[in-house]
């Protein structure tokens, strides 16, 4: 007899292991259905790169200080004289772009292959609290550094929701802890960042897997009709989820290391300048996934643009229940498709000029200023001494 | 038991639950509020570290940035008489600098631009700037 089997009954004896395991090992066996391609890996490689996230955020508030005196040079210190340092951090901030690429990406293969709907709506509903922690996760991680760029988006960050009515301002004041954004800020930012949001994104995730591995991944048939059973699956030529799919999740996890790991070497994301409460710098930008909503800012009024990207949330949260027919095949929602694709080129439209606002750019020769607002003049010749 | 006793005391379990979670929500909001801006700050001109910034800093045509009664302000000097105000946009918080090229008030985020007099002059700020009376005693810019 094993050592193995011997804890394994000496622990029975104790709690029903036994069950939980056999459980557990025939829903890890349960096939996924054939249409299960690369696209089925995303999820697993965002909660990848959140145990990254989470290795290299610890490993960095051995040094990083949350104080407006200290974080900027603390940041730089991690990354000129702490061993590593520099891989670490570079790791971090890759890979926090990378995994808010990766979840965006995933939400879209869950909407294409109308995995959201009935019984799966609850799995959405957590998906969509994973999005808005990362989200989180994102902006508060952004002013750590206390450098300009980051200083400047969180105080356009914080003060469009005070112009919300009746919450607006106490949302403004409990994100501030003050009526600037300084010491108190960044105090708040921190927790929410290392302590908070980590915690959150835990229990979300734990009762968004749970869900997917007993409900298992979605079939493409309509809603009304029963799921396909464990043998129709297998019929279909459906392969187990371990070890079939589990060894395509490792691949894609490996590839994007590889390139997380170029990135972090070649192309090192630096802060801009320390934070300066008396100048605001031109063209201050939050993070790419901001860029649309920061773009609507400079179009309409606050309470618009503010109110709108929350009206976005609320639909795609209630989903689900919004979208109501029974069919899940992409090929027969025409409509959905549209609407979806409509939209994602909007916001694209958006953050591209977002991107390319307040900057001086040469395309095709001809060098163009580009307005806040994204409109660009062609620059008048400078005279060459 | 009697029915009537038991409704009364599992209201009475009911409300000193409620009453309990509660009892540890308050202090817990209460702990969450912003704390009152420390000292409302010194009535000089200062600059970010706290050193006063002595009125010929500001020579004709120019503006500086720095702090004012724990504030963000903006004082200038054009045809040599000195204007101060709160430098914080009221569009959405960004700090406004002084062109002296133009003669206004300028705001670096969406373009919003003030006159002297504080007014709107241009760009999305839903209302102008406070002007801030200062005046100069013993080389200091003080609030007036
Ligand atoms: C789960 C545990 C996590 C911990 C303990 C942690 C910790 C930290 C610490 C200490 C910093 C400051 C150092 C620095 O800025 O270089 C930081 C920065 C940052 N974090 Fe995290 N983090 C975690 C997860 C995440 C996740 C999931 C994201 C994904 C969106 C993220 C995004 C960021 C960003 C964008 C920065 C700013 C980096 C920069 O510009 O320097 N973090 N984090
Ligand atoms: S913040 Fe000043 S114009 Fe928008």
């Amino acid at each position: 007899m094993s050592v193995l089997t011997l804890v394994i009954d000496w622990l029975d004896e104790r709690l029903p292991l036994r069950q939980v395991l056999e459980t557990l090992v025939k829903n890890l066996r349960k096939p996924v259905p054939p249409h299960a391609n690369f696209l089925y890996t995303l999820g697993s490689l965002a909660l990848f790169l959140f145990v990254l996230q989470a290795i290299t955020g610890v490993l960095m508030m051995i040094y990083y200080k949350p104080t407006v005196r200290d974080a900027y040079d603390s940041v730089y210190f991690i990354h000129d004289r702490v061993p590593f340092g520099w891989l670490i951090r570079q790791v971090h901030v890759w890979g926090a772009n990378l995994m808010v690429l990766t979840v965006l990406l995933h939400m879209v293969k869950t909407f294409v292959y109308g995995a959201y709907k009935r019984p799966r709506e609850v799995t959405w509903m957590f998906g969509t609290i994973l999005l808005g922690t990362v989200f989180g996760f994102g902006f508060t991680g952004y002013l750590l550094p206390w450098d300009q760029l980051a200083y400047w988006a969180t105080v356009v960050g914080t003060e469009a929701p005070g112009s919300m009515p009746v919450f607006g301002p106490l949302v403004r004041e409990l994100m501030r802890g003050q009526t600037e954004v300084g010491e108190a800020t960044l105090g708040r930012f921190f927790v929410v960042h290392v302590a908070v949001l980590p915690v959150l994104f835990v229990a979300a995730v734990s009762v968004h897997l749970i869900l997917v591995r007993i409900q298992g991944t979605s079939p493409l048939n309509r809603t009304d009709e029963p799921e396909p059973t464990w043998s129709q699956l297998q019929a279909e030529g459906g392969h187990p989820f371990y070890p079939n799919h589990v060894l395509k999740e490792g691949i894609v996890a490996y590839l994007i290391l590889g390139l997380l790991l170029t990135l972090a070497i070649l192309y090192p994301l630096m802060p801009t300048e320390r934070a300066d409460p008396f100048t605001t710098p031109e063209g201050i930008k939050p993070e790419w996934y901001f860029l649309p909503m920061f773009q609507l800012l400079k179009y309409l009024p606050e309470p618009i643009a503010v109110g709108l990207p929350g009206l976005v949330a609320a639909v795609v949260f209630l989903l689900p229940f919004l979208d109501r027919s029974p069919e899940r095949n992409p090929r027969r929602r025409p409509a959905a498709m549209a609407i979806a694709a409509g939209f994602l080129i909007l916001t694209l439209a958006l953050g591209l000029l977002g991107h390319v606002s307040e900057t001086r750019r040469v395309i095709f020769g001809t060098s163009y200023d580009f307005s806040a607002k994204g409109w660009p003049t062609p620059v008048a010749e400078e005279v060459l001494e | 038991m009697s029915s009537r006793r038991r409704d009364l005391l599992s209201k009475l379990l009911g409300s000193s639950l409620v009453l309990t979670v509660a009892g540890l929500v308050a202090p817990i909001c209460a702990f969450l509020t912003p704390l009152p801006d420390a000292e409302l700050g010194s009535n000089l001109f200062e600059d970010a570290d706290g050193n006063p910034i002595p009125p010929g800093c500001v020579s004709e045509g120019t503006g500086i940035v720095g702090r004012l009664a724990g504030r963000p302000t903006l004082v200038l000097r054009k045809d040599r008489r000195l204007f101060a105000f709160a430098a914080v946009c009221t569009h959405l918080g960004c700090v406004v600098r002084w062109n002296s090229n133009r003669g206004s008030i300028e705001c670096p985020c969406h373009g919003g631009r003030f006159d002297l007099e504080g007014h709107v002059v241009g760009g999305p700020p839903p209302s102008g700037l406070q002007t801030v009376s200062v005046r100069v005693h013993e080389d200091r810019i003080q609030l007036a």
